[in-house]
């Protein structure tokens, strides 16, 4: 079996079945899955800010929500998936330290939820589960075969999506 | 994609850098080295400047799990602190502290937290006493948070805040090791790109 693709932070990777994708570590940054169940191709993106308004530099789409999306949707219709069979799981967006907030972000994980909420809906596309919010880093990974997604935490231990 | 043009300090900025953090470094050795009666060694600092998404790597890995004691500095020097420990240094960290038996922690207790935190304060203060001393700004450490979790998720946040403006990072790391290795662990200091250009300019080594 090969190894799953990695997924590092500001990144975003596409394939189809039966590889998997996996990203580490997720503090206050969001990751957002996507899964076409009939085509069995899927998508995730390591996303740090909720939209390019937040940043001076906007070359990468993988770095915002509101980018993350549309480019991972693209990248999948190019393998064959479809919108219409197309569904989101999202992951991350913790707060790790209690009573730290980046100015002028406030509580970023909380708005980089809410942020890959927005750009899904915008492109109607339903979120099928979350495992966000809380104070504990997560680990994730995403069977292409079957859309499962495991959320690793030293807190929680494993938690299948 | 992402801007693979890292900035690039010139040999005599990174000497000066080094030369700074190392005195930063020596005054924190000693503070922590009476803190614990026990000598404590801190190496000569390393100066990476690294695209942010690799800083997680320069820091043992993301999913490297470690007890993480985070300080944000405000001022004339913007930055962040983090102080890690891994797990069964932190919790002989806690035994010595506490003059108990190495060996006796195995769960972090409320006591034990917050004698994590005032070792990352003490520690934090002296490294930054001298460095405030050296390059004449004012320096002001928030109080520390403590968490124990992934690396790469307890400072996921500091890139974030440093992806508003900038690709990179500049880590300052310096590892210390207490004489019988029971404790040991790394010092990060990421100043803000900005108050990096501070510290150059008032040291005199300012890019022409």
């Amino acid at each position: 079996m090969d190894d799953p693709i990695k997924v590092g932070i500001a990144d975003l990777k596409v394939s189809t079945a039966p590889n998997k994708i996996v990203t580490n570590a997720l503090g206050s940054c969001v990751a957002i899955v996507l899964y076409d169940a009939v085509h069995r191709i899927g998508g995730l993106a390591h996303i740090m800010l909720p939209s390019t308004a937040f940043s001076k530099i906007r070359s990468n789409p993988a770095k915002f929500a509101d980018t993350a999306v549309p480019e991972m949707i693209s990248m999948m219709k190019q393998l064959g998936a479809t919108k219409t069979t197309t569904s989101a799981k999202i992951i991350g967006g913790a707060q790790m330290f209690a009573n730290v907030l980046v100015e002028p972000l406030g509580n970023i994980g909380q708005r980089n939820v809410q942020a890959a909420k927005e750009a899904l809906a915008k492109e109607s596309i339903n979120i099928v589960a979350e495992d966000t919010g809380g104070d504990c880093g997560k680990s994730v990974e995403v069977n292409l075969e079957n859309g499962e997604v495991t959320v690793r935490s030293i807190k929680y231990g494993i938690n299948k999506l | 994609m992402v801007d693979k043009e890292l900035p690039k300090l010139s040999l005599k900025q990174l000497d000066a850098l080094k030369e700074i953090s190392s005195i930063g470094a020596g005054n924190a050795a000693t503070a922590f080295s009476q803190m614990l009666n026990r000598s404590v060694m801190m190496t000569v600092p390393s100066i990476h400047i690294v695209s942010i998404n690799d800083v997680p790597q320069y820091m043992g890995g993301p999913e490297t799990l470690v007890a993480g004691v985070y300080t944000r500095l405000l001022g004339d020097v913007f930055g962040s602190v983090l102080l890690t420990f891994p797990r069964e240094s932190a919790f002989a960290l806690t035994d010595i502290l506490m003059g108990k038996k190495i060996g006796t922690t195995k769960i972090l207790t409320g006591m034990g937290r917050s004698l994590l935190k005032e070792t990352g304060m003490i520690v934090t203060g002296s490294f930054l006493t001298a460095l405030s001393k050296m390059v004449n700004t004012t320096i002001i450490p928030r109080v520390p948070t403590l968490t124990l979790d992934m690396v790469g998720a307890i400072i996921d946040f500091i890139l974030i805040d440093l992806s508003q403006e900038v690709e990179f990072a500049i880590v300052i790391e310096i590892r210390f090791e207490e004489k019988d290795s029971h404790v040991s662990g790394h010092f990060f200091l990421l100043p803000n790109p900005d108050s990096l250009k501070i510290i150059l300019k008032v040291i005199g080594v300012e890019n022409d």
